[in-house]
């Protein structure tokens, strides 16, 4: 028994299976694989069913590697694991890597040399993997062993009757195949059995295989040197051959599967001995021309009415030699013409190009296809061998000749598919395989632009920008991008080129892109996640970009289209499921957006009030929402700033026992401390953290560390001391210590305590040498000692910045310091060239320098001066005003110039001279 | 032993029936009124008329006969030229011209065959409207009429279709799940159709292609409905802007040339 399921059920299933491969034959393998998901999510039972119909889709795709993954999962013994094992055979067989799937086939057969599996899943692929291997070694040359696999197929009963006969009339050829090559016993032994299989399949009924076993019979009297009865069997059955040939017609089916043709074309070989003996014999001319006029005649029936069958060609290049005989030996003109059907006569001429390709004989393919198309360079089957010619060149390695055969092709024969696809298969084996980009683009470029209507093209390009995002490169993936777009506008591509361009803009932080191609995305695409998702992304660029309310339009806009589950876009449940989540963060940024939304005065209450509300819908929505707490926080803070302070309490009071394992709830009242900071209510924001000192165990030290930084970002100094001493009395943590240390430090040297603040620094200094608060540590320290007055001590905290520090900013910095220090000490002429260092060597136009620079020079003038230089003055006069025409020092250093100038004529002329003027 | 005048006489009655079937085959070339019995009885006459009770007169060269309703299976009265004239009408999209011509015909022609075929007729030039409701409404009174046009397949898929339309797609979708599992083949792959026609309506684009693609694995004998369930199939693909839409069209085209589908996928490719 191998089902578990009643027998209506197991039938539902069997048809379901067969569905699913019936879409993989019609080329929906994706659709195929919804069925059986399908499937299995009803019967549980039927997962090794299922797990077999996939392994076969993902052979069906070329994904051997995904199938042989799925064999592993499963017992070896297990029939679902052998027929995967048989299916992935002949799968390989299929692509024509014989090797790999003779490798499972020899395997499996020699397993099952003796006996037929009996459970109807194996059984089935068995019965095509049979066939397969069959064909397999047929084109191998082993046509015994081809034999062998036919009669194990037929042994094993197949469910179709038309299937059987059709394989019995495959044996029955092969079976006249081997006794063409044999002598003697085996020789006869094989005609025997061909005749015994050819009238098995006569007595199952008048059909095409009927009539198929005709000419096999022939040929089998033929083989056994009796001529005329070879003629008069398919004389004899002409009429019933007249019949099939009339009711294939009728029904539909193309002439090339016709008995008929091959039982004429019997005949035409037949009359054409008859005209070869009779000639040699030197018989009566009349009767030579009636043997050679009858080949021709059946000859040239089998080209014109059934053309397109095996003997097609043969016989129309037979017909056209005879045609030639008679006019030329006969001096008889015949009026037939076989070029019309030259397609089919070429196709055959390269069959064993063909064979050598396949065989991998890259050279001797080669060298046949070249043979031949110098011939027939343009005729229909040429492409597909100029096609095979490319690929035999890549495989050899030839990247020259490669290159040479896809430019011919390229351009000879722009727009045709088998060649489009060659090209596409040269350059995926130099991207995969060789890793050669300079081939691969040659190869992709030389596709995109002989064959840009090809089907693959926007797909080629796609892969080729997602190559690009892969290397890093951002505008060579958006060119590609941009290609599919402008090229292909309405392939499915062009919106998967848009949304990738979309989000690398988003990524990039160019969210004005971002929202042109959101946007375009968002027109075209169909309904489902994807649109929701780009939305979604379309109002969190517009956020992002600090558009508040594009942003609030395009979250309702979110919530409009995935709101409601039946809405189309959530037609399928895992689109309903991520949906869910989109519609969720779009409840909560529109609170969000409102909450810091520009407005003019006279709105701005309203629209804090609509935050609040939106907060709550969310929070009525989403109670257990990971941005819950979040949300509560925001919506205290919007509530502190609406100086609703009783209702921002109560909130952050909810926060705490709602939510207390979140890092807002955790901490609601530093929570409350830092959103009355953001809303720079200072009062409560000092009042609530006495709470926290108050009681100091609810909180950790990185609470106090921020609550710290917080207050001391907005200057409230005396309440950071009491946050800093707490983290410095209660951690060992090093980072917090540091950041503690210096806190302290500033905050003592802000409230004008120079010595606690040199205490605290000095100990951070000493502790931690390393640390990253070194240099500004430093310079707060070096500012303390100057308010001491301990000038030395103070230089030299300046010494160890510009000893250590490599960056010029902090080291001009130290410089101004310093001179501003030496000022401070008397020693003017040092602080004077202090600063001209800074003036006259730092670069004006640097925006970090800039105000440094300004200020320097200011101090520059005023010690010039006092010294009385007034060639100084001049100078750093004439550079400021050039540096800083707008500075806010311009009157100054105007009047400095002017005052130095006077003096300086002073000086030299020793009297007075009047305001305005020189000395006379 | 058959005699000489047995001979005659057996000649005489193939010669009358040959001739009785001579006139009437002449007759019925312009068409003359008929009454079909319970037992399939054919009675011909010159002139027909039905009461609004359903009796129906017939005018013979003997007289009049008067036929109850159940006593008949079937009355006929001669195709009237406005009949015709609607047809044409309804084909070249007049068909506010048309309704009120099929409605006199229902009126005038009740019970005698034609106000079937005005009703069926209507019920199109509806449909040709954007009208589906009132197409449909028509329809069930034309069944309840006359149960017997239920079992017209042109009729009754109309039906369906003007079905579709009017968005009544829970009714027609239990119809079509009773078609697929026990209808006749045609039906059944027909039906199939027409569920994947209501999933596209819902906007399911995928579970409608699962529908036209059962029609296309499991009925590929029902030839005729093939080339609608491809097309259907790549319109669906179509709209998910899937690429193996133009595939599906391309295959219309080369498989069923002929089709009335093929010539729309032609102006798709």
């Amino acid at each position: 028994m191998f089902f578990a399921l009643p027998a209506v059920l197991a039938m539902d299933v069997d048809e379901e299976f067969e569905f699913a491969r019936g879409l993989v034959d019609e080329g929906l393998p994706d659709y195929a694989l919804t069925v059986i998901d399908r499937v299995e999510e009803r019967h549980p039972a039927v997962r090794e069913r299922a797990m077999l119909a996939r392994a076969e889709i993902m052979i069906a795709r070329r994904r051997f590697d995904d199938a042989q993954k799925m064999l592993e999962e499963l017992p070896a013994d297990q029939p679902q694991a052998e027929a995967i094992r048989l299916a992935i055979g002949t799968g390989y067989a299929r692509i024509g890597n014989l090797a790999r799937a003779r490798e499972i086939y020899d395997d499996f057969f020699e397993r099952y040399r003796d006996r037929v599996p009996e459970d109807p899943d194996l059984l089935r692929v068995y019965q095509e993997a049979s066939y397969e291997y069959g064909q397999l070694l047929e084109r191998v040359g082993d046509r015994e062993g081809a034999a062998r696999a036919y009669e194990r197929t037929l042994a094993s009963e197949l469910p179709d009757s038309g299937a059987e006969r059709r394989l019995m009339t495959d044996l029955a050829r092969l079976y006249l195949a081997i006794a063409r090559e044999s002598e003697g016993d085996k020789r006869t032994e094989y005609l025997d059995k061909t005749m015994e299989m050819a009238e098995e399949i006569q007595w199952g009924g008048q059909d095409l295989w009927f009539g198929r076993s005709i000419p096999i019979m022939a040929y089998v009297e033929l083989e056994r040197g009796r001529e005329g009865r070879a003629r008069e069997l398919i004389q004899d059955f002409m009429d019933d051959l007249r019949l099939i040939d009339r009711a294939l017609r009728e029904q539909g089916f193309p002439r090339a599967l016709s008995p008929m043709a091959t039982a004429r074309f019997m005949l035409g070989e037949l009359y054409d001995k008859q005209y070869q003996r009779l000639r040699e014999e030197g018989a009566r001319e009349s009767d030579v021309l009636r043997a050679l006029q009858s080949a021709l005649t059946e000859y040239y029936n089998v080209f014109a009415q059934y053309g397109a069958s095996e003997w097609g060609s043969a016989a129309g290049l037979r017909g056209q030699e005879l045609v030639d005989l008679l006019r030329d030996e006969y001096g008889r003109t015949v009026n037939v013409d076989f070029g019309g059907l030259l397609d089919d006569a070429v196709e055959a001429q390269f069959r064993m190009a063909d064979n050598l390709f396949r065989q991998e004989k890259y050279d001797d393919a080669i060298r046949e296809y070249i043979r031949i198309l110098n011939a027939y360079p343009e005729a229909g089957p040429s492409l597909n061998a100029l096609s095979n010619v490319l690929l035999a060149y890549m495989r050899n390695a030839e990247d020259l000749y490669v290159r040479m055969t896809a430019s011919y092709l390229a351009e000879r024969f722009a727009g045709r598919d088998v060649v489009g696809r060659a090209l596409l298969v040269a350059a995926n084996h130099y991207r995969t395989e060789r890793e050669d980009e300079d081939m691969y683009m040659f190869l992709y470029e030389k596709y995109l632009e002989g064959f840009p209507e090809h089907d693959r093209a926007p797909s080629v390009l796609f892969d080729l920008a997602r190559m690009r995002d892969a290397q890093g490169d951002r505008e060579g993936a958006h060119d590609f991008y941009r290609r599919i777009i402008e090229t292909y506008p309405r392939h499915s591509r062009a919106l998967q080129a848009r949304f990738a361009l979309a989000w690398s803009y988003y990524q990039r932080e160019h969210y004005e892109r971002a929202i042109e191609h959101f946007s375009a995305f968002i027109e075209q695409a169909p309904p489902g996640h994807e649109a929701v998702r780009a939305q979604f992304l379309l109002a969190d660029s517009h956020q992002r970009d600090g558009r508040y309310r594009d942003a609030i339009r395009g979250y309702n806009r979110v919530i409009q289209m995935a709101g409601d589950p039946q809405s189309s876009h959530n037609a399928r449940p895992r689109d309903l499921e991520r949906n869910r989540s989109l519609v969720e963060r779009a409840y909560f940024f529109i609170g969000y957006g409102l909450a810091r939304m520009e407005a003019p005065e006279d709105q701005r209450q309203n629209f804090r009030e609509r935050a609040i509300s939106a907060y709550d819908t969310f929070l009525e929505r989403y109670p257990d929402s990971v941005l819950a707490p979040r949300a509560m926080f925001d919506k205290g803070t919007v509530q502190l700033g609406l100086g609703a302070s009783r209702a921002a309490t109560d909130t952050f009071d909810q926060l705490a026992s709602r939510y207390p394992d979140s890092e807002e709830g955790q901490s609601a009242l530093f929570a409350l401390v830092t959103a009355a900071i953001e809303n720079e209510l200072y009062d409560i924001a000092r009042e609530s953290f006495n709470q926290m000192v108050a009681s100091p165990e609810a909180y950790t030290p990185e609470e106090f560390t921020r609550v710290g930084q917080a207050m001391l970002d907005a200057g409230l100094y005396e309440t950071v001391i009491p946050a800093y001493r707490r983290v410095v009395d209660t951690t060992d943590d090093e980072a917090l210590l540091q950041r503690a240390l210096f806190g302290l430090g500033q905050a003592f040297q802000a409230q004008g305590d120079h010595a606690a603040a040199v205490t605290h620094l000095e100990r951070l200094l000493r502790d931690f040498p390393r640390s990253p608060f070194f240099y500004e540590a430093k310079f707060v320290k070096s500012r303390a000692h100057r308010e001491l007055e301990q000038f030395d001590r103070a230089q030299e905290e300046l010494a160890d910045i510009l000893r250590f520090s490599r960056d010029n900013i902090q080291n001009q910095k130290a410089q101004y310091e310093l001179g501003r220090l030496q000022r401070l000490m008397g020693e003017d002429d040092r602080a004077l060239a202090t600063f001209l260092r800074i003036v006259l060597l730092q670069d004006p136009t640097d925006t970090e320098l800039r105000s440094l620079i300004e200020n320097s020079a200011i101090q520059a003038i005023e010690l010039s001066m006092k010294l009385e230089r007034y060639d100084e003055v001049e100078d750093i006069c004439g550079q400021y005003l050039d540096y800083f025409p707008q500075g806010e020092h311009v009157e100054f250093v105007r009047e400095q110039r002017r005052i130095g100038r006077r003096r300086a004529v002073e000086a030299q002329t020793r009297e007075p001279v009047a305001e305005g003027g020189a000395a006379p | 032993m058959m005699t000489a005048t047995h001979t005659w006489m057996r000649r005489k009655a193939v010669w009358c029936a040959v001739a009785g079937l001579v006139l009437s085959t002449g007759l019925a070339r312009a068409e003359r009124p008929y009454v079909i019995l319970l037992d399939g009885t054919r009675i011909e006459g010159t002139d027909i008329r039905a009461r609004s009770g359903g009796e129906i007169v017939l005018t013979e060269p003997r007289g009049t006969r008067t036929f109850m309703p159940g006593q008949y299976e079937r009355a006929y009265a001669p195709r009237p030229p406005e009949f015709g004239r609607a047809q044409d009408m309804v084909q070249n999209d007049r068909y506010e011209e048309a309704i009120p011509i099929l409605e006199e015909i229902i009126r005038e022609l009740r019970h005698l065959e034609w106000d079937n075929r005005a009703m069926d007729l209507m019920a199109r030039a509806r449909m040709g409207m954007g009208e589906y409701d009132t197409a449909v409404r028509t329809y069930e009174r034309l069944f309840q009429q006359t149960p017997r046009m239920k079992e017209n397949p042109d009729v009754l898929w109309t039906y369906y279709r003007a079905m579709l339309g009017a968005g009544q797609l829970d009714r027609l979708e239990t119809e079509m799940e009773e078609k697929i599992k026990e209808g006749s083949r045609a039906d059944a792959g027909r039906a199939q159709i027409m569920r994947g026609d209501i999933k596209r309506e819902r906007g399911l684009y995928e579970e409608a292609v699962l529908d036209y693609m059962r029609t296309v694995v499991f009925f590929k004998a029902q030839r005729d409905i093939q080339p609608e369930a491809l097309f259907k199939t790549a319109e669906a693909l179509e709209r998910l802007r899937d690429d193996r839409a133009r595939a599906m069209f391309e295959r219309v085209v080369r498989e069923y040339p002929d089709s009335r589908y093929a010539e729309q996928a032609r102006r798709k490719l």
